[in-house]
């Protein structure tokens, strides 16, 4: 027997009564079954099924609902899944420090930000309140528990971020339109500013090495200033003009302030040191150099308001510059005469 | 039966509990489920209640749950009902079909009928329930491997494979007992 003839047995005698063939009425089949069933409300020979127009509308709704609603739905679920869970890390994540298990979360949302952001002044001024958050993590780590090792390599890596915001600002600066230019700078000078003003008035309170993020503030506000500066040269405005004047009266008036204290100081380290007996030659030639060196600031700033007056912008805020850096020099000069002052008398 | 036709009865048959879909729907299908009956039960009428047990139970499922294809559910519902009857009555003694048949008339079909016991006798004992479907489907209900393969939830290439070595077994089979 070959498989053909197998199969042609098999399908000659599909009706043989052996094989479940046969006569089959299926209308009879359905009424046995309607009047055994009759209370669920079958009917013998009941009529051909016709479909309306609203019974495709309706299965044409429960298609749709089914192959787009449902897998939108499903993604929408997704979706919102993920949005939740990324707000809430990125809100886990604002008030992370350096070395915190979140801190590359917050890292990220922020590049992000600045890749979503259009303009050159948009840019410039999230780099300011970036630069703003470096400034309050260095601050934070400044008056943290670290160690000392750890607490050294987490400020230095906030205060180069804070370096690298700044320099962004700068950066972006330059391509503002110079009509939006004078407005965009000054108010971005200003908000640095600010957040440098905030700075020192919490330095007092930290108890950690806060030389390097002093130095950096400096450093970010003295960039901005020359921002502002080059944006006035470039056009002057009633804004940057107005900056500047309000940046040099604040200056002169802190160069004449430290210079003041530095000579107050000088006197009383004089005194004590008279005092003590302990005034040397060396001592009175090192106080010399520093009074002759702050000794024609006055002077100087007197100079300065007229260059400024004459529009020497940039020269003026380069000589402020150099003043504070002998101030710097000098006040460290004072501080270790102070310190000689209380050390121990062998 | 076009598959977007047998969603729209289903979808009728779920959402308004219509008689006359699941009448449409089912007509499609009696005659394989009526052939399996037949061919599984002892007598015409244990057949019959099963056709109407099965109805009852394919109804209250569709009008429940919704259901992507009724070709597998049909048989998986048959195939419980069979199972059933077996284990909720002992097997009575079965009348000889064709009993009321003259000695004559037995005789002319004896030869063939011989053939056809011992065939159906040897598919009985050889292949599962599942195969036992695949060959009536494809061979008596006549079929393609496309339907037959939708119906017993395979895919149509282990189906027509399923098929083949049926065949082959089967032959076999035949031939070492010639």
């Amino acid at each position: 027997m070959t498989n053909k003839e197998l199969i042609k047995f098999l399908r000659d005698h599909k009706d043989d009564p052996a094989f479940g063939g046969g006569d089959f009425d299926y209308r009879e089949s359905w009424n046995r079954f309607a009047r055994k069933y009759s209370d669920l409300g079958f009917t013998e020979n009941p009529e051909p099924f016709v479909a309306t127009w609203r019974d495709y509308a309706n299965y044409f709704v429960h298609i749709s609902s089914k192959t787009i609603l449902k897998p939108a739905g499903a993604l929408a679920s997704i979706f919102i899944l993920v949005f939740v869970g990324w707000v809430t890390a990125v809100n886990v994540s604002l008030a992370s420090m350096p070395g915190d298990f979140f801190y590359p979360v917050k890292l990220v949302t922020e590049r992000t930000q600045m890749m979503l952001t259009a303009t050159s002044e948009q840019r410039a001024r999230l780099h300011a309140e970036f630069a703003g958050r470096r400034l309050d993590e260095a601050m934070s780590i400044a008056s943290s528990a670290h160690s000392d090792s750890d607490k050294e390599a987490l400020m230095k890596t906030a205060v180069d971020n804070f370096k690298t915001e700044v320099a962004s600002v700068t950066d972006e600066l330059k391509n503002v339109s110079s009509t939006e230019g004078a407005q965009a700078v000054t108010e971005l000078a200003n908000a640095v500013d600010r957040k440098a003003e905030e700075y020192s008035a919490v330095i007092g309170q930290s108890s950690g090495d806060v030389t390097e993020v002093t130095a950096a503030v400096v450093e970010a506000q003295e960039q901005v200033t020359e921002a502002v500066v080059t944006e006035h040269e470039e056009q002057p405005q009633q804004e940057t003009e107005r900056y500047l004047d309000v940046a040099f009266q604040k200056d002169t008036a802190d160069i004449r302030d430290r210079a003041d204290m530095i000579n107050v100081r000088l006197v009383r380290v004089e005194t004590a040191l008279t005092n003590n007996g302990a005034l040397t030659v060396d001592i009175i030639n090192t106080m010399k150099i520093t009074k002759k060196a702050i000794k024609d600031f006055d002077d100087k700033i007197i100079d300065l308001s007229s260059i400024f007056a004459a529009g020497g912008f940039r020269t003026v805020f380069e000589k402020i510059s150099e003043m504070k850096i002998v101030l710097t020099n000098a006040e460290v000069v004072v501080a270790d005469l102070e310190i000689m002052v209380t050390e121990p008398q062998l | 039966m076009l598959r977007t036709q047998e969603q729209f009865l289903l979808f009728s048959i779920r959402t308004k509990r219509d008689e006359k879909a699941f009448d449409r729907l089912m007509s499609e299908h009696a005659s394989a489920l009526k052939r399996f009956f037949v061919y599984k039960l002892p007598r015409k009428e244990d057949a019959e209640d099963a056709f109407s047990i099965t109805l009852f139970r394919i109804w209250n499922y569709l009008t429940a749950v919704e259901v992507e294809s009724v070709s597998g559910l049909i048989f998986t519902i048959a195939r419980s009902v069979v199972a059933e009857f077996y284990r909720s009555r002992k097997i009575e003694t079965v009348p000889i079909e064709g009993h009321d048949q003259s000695p004559e008339d037995q005789e002319e079909k004896f030869e063939n009928w011989m053939d056809v016991e011992i065939i159906k006798k040897k598919i009985s004992e050889i292949f599962d329930n599942e195969q036992q479907l695949a060959l009536q489907l494809r061979f008596f209900e006549g079929l393609t491997i496309k339907e037959t393969a939708k119906r017993i939830q395979k895919s149509e290439n282990a189906t027509r494979v399923m098929i083949h070595r049926l065949l082959k077994r089967l032959r076999a089979d035949l031939n070492k007992k010639v």
